[in-house]
């Protein structure tokens, strides 16, 4: 792999007055093109807060840290920019911790603002001094602490770059009070080495080649870095060019269409079982950007067992990091999809009895939505919901069952229209995500998709969407239980209940009522179609409460520790 | 199994934790440091690690991600630190 490199000179515009470090971090966003920061006041960050009501661009206020965290993280996924969040020192940074894992997790492009006590209270335990550039140290692509106001230009130009370039992640920016305050008098010039990723060398190519064409069961294993490299057509083209099957992680939903003659289904622990099996069959997997993480792979040393592999990815630290790559493949995938493509020759006719087997797999193991009982059953509204809301609809998940049930029912058009918390697994995800992406798709419909346990993780965002009248749908699939947690003490707990009963849960409607957020309550599956489009062509922020039956499972399920062959099924159905 | 590792680090704070916490995070015990510190941009990181199962080279593609470590090599033999030397 090789990289090239241009200059691009950044500065401040010209302004009659110095710029104090504060109205230099604003002109620094507003040159990087930042159109939302999402934050929260306080003490340290106060002069930044006063040079805010002085620019173009737009702060939204959240009701916790970890909400404004979560927003820039939703806000970037869809718009495929930077999101920008903003605290104070102290707890307003510590809040603002589990947003940033988040996105680092989600290779997410976030850049995060603390303020910090003065630099001469520094180290002094001063009131709201906490060191959060060493307390996020694994979860950031970079840090800034910044000790001179000059430099925050460069800093923050710095930080832009090296959030969204190669594999994003986030870059936090320390800045102590009193460099807010005090003047530039010479900001520093940034000089930006931008790096543009080539493509793998031409042995590589050549042998990933040689791979395809020899091979008699290959799998194309496709991961959310198509989608982040702004590279699905690019990707269904050499899917289509190869006519090998298609299987998907969680983060990849949507990168192909769910209805292709090629796409199996999502891999892992609640995958489907034409996709992990025709994994654990194949004599050749093809991961493109993806990462063999352990919900997707099952017990790592049995998957795919008999493959060879060929690994596409920007982050060289992803190949052989824990599965042994036979043919690496580092760089950008635009151009390794180019240069493969002209290489391989089609055998379709080597595949065809492969394919066709994966198919009739795909269709013997199709969703049914004839469960039996009378409380509403969440995967037919989710399927429900994903026609209504047609193409352009975005679905912002919180961390549980109904995670999983979005996934499995639901039909994505694009991976940037499934928003889900893949890496870390944020409860609480949803809601704010689901309002900074309704900040940066104010066309398209929104829908955060929610459960019991996790709505309460976030529920004072409720304020914010009332705040802004951002228009996000929210439907809390209520089981009055920690839904996950309880499946897994029933399966693999001998049913020894451990706090998971949350059958004291308040009236969500009624919570929502109280922010000035419409709701309402449904109870039965026939009222499920008219509530859905009640809910969808609704007017303002409105929240659906759905109690579900709280015995409810999701199925099919690989058991932990077990090899993704492994899956069981619902009890009384057949595999 | 012992490796031995040369960095070349920016003189930027927090570059030397930043170093030393991914090595330990990403399964390797650190057995020896040695830092040469002189010169005004860069500074030399030696680093001798033990890891039973990690591969070196995968700690080495790990440490090459980082924005203030501009270059990594594994070396052959650990570095005799100046402590141990006794000088």
């Amino acid at each position: 792999m090789s990289t090239t490199s241009q200059h691009i000179p950044t500065t401040l515009p010209d302004s009659a007055a110095p710029l104090t470090g504060a109205q230099a971090m604003i002109r620094a966003l507003e040159e990087q093109g930042v159109e939302y920061i999402f934050g929260y006041p306080g003490g340290a960050i106060m002069p930044i807060y006063d040079a805010l009501t002085d620019t173009s661009i737009t702060h939204i206020l959240a009701r916790h840290e970890q909400g404004a965290a979560l927003a820039a993280d939703g806000y970037a996924r869809v718009s495929g920019k930077p999101g920008v969040c903003m605290a104070t020192s102290g707890p307003g940074a510590t809040n603002l911790v589990t947003g940033i894992a988040n996105a680092y997790m989600d290779s997410v492009p976030l850049v995060a603002i603390t303020g910090q006590v003065a630099r001469p209270l520094m180290g002094t335990d001063s009131f709201q001094e906490v060191d959060i550039f060493g307390i996020t140290m694994p979860i950031v692509k970079h840090s800034f602490l910044i000790r001179d106001p000059n430099d925050i230009p460069q800093v923050v130009a710095e930080a832009f770059h090296i959030a969204s370039s190669g594999r994003p992640g986030p870059v936090l920016i320390d800045v102590p009070k009193d460099i807010t305050v005090e003047t530039l008098d010479r900001p520093g010039l940034w000089s930006a080495v931008k790096i543009s990723q080539a493509g793998a060398d031409r042995g590589s190519i050549r042998r990933a080649a040689e791979l395809m064409n020899q091979a008699e069961r290959p799998v194309l294993y496709v991961g959310g870095g198509v989608g982040i490299a702004g590279a699905v057509p690019e990707f269904c083209q050499f899917a289509e060019a190869t006519g090998f099957p298609v299987v998907a992680t969680l983060k990849a939903l949507g990168t192909i269409s769910t209805n292709h003659s090629q796409y199996l289904g999502m891999i892992g622990m609640h995958g489907s079982p034409a996709a992990n099996e025709a994994v654990q069959e194949s004599d050749l997997l093809i991961c493109i950007g993806a990462r063999f993480d352990d919900r997707a792979t099952g017990k790592l040393a049995t998957f795919a067992p008999h493959a060879k592999v060929i690994h596409f990815d920007i982050d060289t630290a992803e190949i052989n990091k824990l599965r042994t790559a036979d043919v690496a493949l580092p760089g950008s995938l635009k151009v390794n999809f180019a240069a493969l493509q002209d290489r391989f020759e089609l055998r379709p006719e080597r595949i065809s009895g492969w394919c066709k087997q994966g198919r009739e797999q795909r269709e013997r193991n199709a969703w049914r939505y004839d469960a039996p009982g009378d409380f509403v059953y969440a995967p037919a509204l989710l399927r429900r919901l994903s026609e209504l809301g047609g193409e352009d609809l975005i679905i912002t998940c919180d961390v549980g069952q109904h995670q999983m049930w979005v996934a499995q029912h639901c039909h994505f058009h694009h991976p940037r229209n499934h928003l889900t918390s893949g890496g870390l697994g944020t409860m609480g995800f949803g809601m704010p995500a689901g309002i900074g992406a309704k900040l940066a798709a104010p066309e398209s419909t929104v829908v955060n998709v929610t459960g019991d346990g996790s709505v309460m993780m976030n529920i004072q965002e409720l304020a914010t969407l009332k705040r802004y009248a951002i228009d996000l749908k929210i439907i809390v699939l209520d089981n009055s239980a920690l839904g996950m947690v309880r499946q897994w003490q029933e399966l693999f707990f001998a049913e020894n209940y451990s706090e998971v009963d949350l059958s004291d849960n308040p009236d969500f409607a009624e919570v929502a009522r109280a922010f000035g957020v419409q709701a309402f309550t449904i109870q039965t599956r026939a009222e499920v179609e008219p509530a859905l489009k009640k809910l969808l062509s609704s007017k303002g922020p409105t929240l659906l409460h759905v109690p579900i039956d709280p015995q409810a499972n999701v199925w099919p399920l690989v058991p932990p520790g077990k090899a993704n062959d492994e899956m069981i099924n619902e009890p009384g159905t057949e595999s | 199994m012992n490796h031995a590792l040369k960095l070349q680090i920016r003189n930027i704070e927090g570059a030397l934790i930043r170093a030393l916490g991914t090595a330990e995070r990403r399964g390797f015990r650190v057995l020896g440091v040695e830092l040469n510190s002189r010169k005004k941009d860069f500074s030399q990181l030696y680093l001798t690690v033990h890891s039973a199962d990690r591969c070196v080279h995968q700690l080495k593609r790990q440490l090459e991600r980082l924005h203030d470590v501009t270059d990594v090599s594994i070396i052959a033999e650990p570095v005799v630190l100046t402590a141990a030397a006794g000088v």
